[in-house]
């Protein structure tokens, strides 16, 4: 096995309240990304925020989550009450995060937003391309010091804004294999030409979001990653939608690992934009690193869960690198002859963190059932 | 499904239905150990008389068999009394069933 560098990992920051976690073990980790709907939607918090990561010397970027406007718009939506209304109603809107971001994009996406419906390939002519990468570029450079310069507290120190340390370029969605995919390929694929062609000093990185299937189709899977490569962007993130490392199968993984030595033999950077265990073990076929949140995020599908979810509590099982739910583990204890915090510690974790939550006695089977 | 028997003991069932997938309906019958005195799975006949019983035996499920023309059921193996139980799931369990 080559030696080859440790896996980049970055956090995501899907809340604040992760903050806190993000900021105890900031040493394990490369950088941090934000979603530009946290910033629009707690932008104060989210620009401290940045400062913080930066001046520790870790990376910081914005994902401007273009393809959530590739979708249905019913996916960034949410009831809240119609303040139009002299009676209480409610009314099912965009999210005002999203409104802002559509706002600051501009065309086409603010105007299919205007008109109530996602934005599609055909919308994207060669001068809306170019505008568009132009304001996804200028968002990510300014978003920042603009919110700098609107704070009357912060205005001073609007030139010391740090810039992102790298700023993607804008995409969506592939739905492969369904109808239409070849058209979104192909605007992803303008999209990222134009993308590495603009001026602009902070580096650039593209985004190739697509359904897991293709990984079925190596072949073609390993012409996308070529078509991809030859846009000059220098790195590139891979968003196979929903693929989930603990379940993928094999023929999947060998083509998302061929993928990834095709982007490193031809010199490129590649991360899993949502990973765990399994991106850190393909640094060794090429992987630079991966994404993920605090606690979760290893996998994710660009369609998002709608309604009120409750999370799944799962516990993190280190020697084999999964997590598994909370029922699971309590089956395996008794199986295992744990009956205390002292046997938890020995034979299964003794990380501070279980040693902090884990004491006592689990409670017992009662006597009498 | 999950059932308990009426008497003094009130003895609780759980029963994993599933038409193919035995390895799945074994792990779901597992952690249903937890909550039951006995863990059953259930399967078409056909496929019920088909599995190799040793992994069923050795955690203590029972397996049934389903006739799904005649819907009569059979007790292919039977399951031991769980080890696993937690009074606080089984308690709970019967709470809800008496209600």
């Amino acid at each position: 096995m080559p030696d080859t560098p440790r896996s980049e990992v970055f956090l995501r920051l899907g809340s604040h309240s992760e903050k806190q976690y993000v900021k105890k073990t900031f040493h394990l980790f490369s950088g941090v990304l934000v979603g530009a709907n946290l910033l629009e939607s707690t932008p104060g918090a989210t620009v401290s925020f940045a400062l913080n990561v930066l001046s520790q010397n870790k990376a910081f970027a914005i994902d401007p989550m273009t393809y959530t406007f590739g979708m249905d718009l019913d996916y960034i939506k949410s009831e809240t009450i119609d303040r139009t209304k002299s009676k209480r109603t409610m009314k099912f809107s965009l999210k005002r995060s999203f409104v802002k971001l559509a706002e600051e994009f501009g065309n086409p996406v603010s105007e299919a937003v205007e008109e109530a419906r996602a934005v599609t390939p055909e919308d994207f002519d060669e001068e809306t391309t170019e505008q568009f990468c132009e304001s996804i570029y200028a968002y990510q450079a300014e978003r920042m010091r603009t919110y700098f310069d609107a704070d009357i507290q912060l205005q001073e120190f609007s030139r010391e804004c740090p810039d992102p340390s790298f700023i993607f370029a804008p995409y969506f969605y592939i739905p492969y294999p369904h109808a239409g995919w070849h058209e979104w390929r192909d605007l992803n694929l303008k999209l990222a030409r134009t993308f590495a062609e603009l001026d602009g000093e902070i580096e650039k990185h593209g985004v190739i979001c697509i359904d897991q299937k293709i990984l079925d189709d190596s072949a073609r899977w390993l012409r996308i990653c070529g078509a991809f490569i030859d846009t000059g962007l220098p790195v590139f993130w891979l968003w196979l939608s929903p693929l989930n490392e603990e379940k993928v199968n094999e023929t999947r993984l060998t083509a998302l690992a061929e993928g990834i030595e095709a982007f490193d033999s031809a010199g490129r950077k590649v991360y899993n934009m949502h990973g765990g265990y399994l991106s850190a073990l393909l640094s060794k076929r090429g992987l630079t690193g991966f994404s993920r949140g605090v606690g979760y995020g290893e996998s994710k599908d660009v369609v998002p869960v709608l309604g009120v979810v409750v999370p799944t509590v799962n516990y993190h099982y280190p020697p084999l690198h999964i997590r598994t739910s909370i029922i699971d583990v309590e089956r395996a204890l008794s199986e295992l002859e744990i009956f205390d915090a002292d046997d938890f510690h020995e034979k299964v974790c003794d990380c501070t963190v279980c040693k902090g939550v884990i004491a006592g006695r689990p409670q017992e089977p009662s006597p009498v059932r | 499904m999950y059932g308990v028997a009426p008497g003094e003991e009130a003895r609780t069932v759980a029963v994993e239905l599933k038409l193919r997938k035995w390895q799945k309906a074994l792990q779901q019958a597992a952690l249903y150990q937890l909550c039951s005195d006995y863990s059953y799975v259930a399967m078409p006949k056909h496929v019920a008389e088909r599995l190799e019983p040793k992994a069923f035996s050795a955690a203590g499920i029972g397996i049934l068999a389903v006739d799904t023309t005649s819907k009569a059921v059979e007790v292919v193996l039977p399951a031991i009394l769980s080890t696993q139980a937690k009074g606080h799931y089984i308690s709970a369990c019967k709470k809800m069933l008496r209600r």
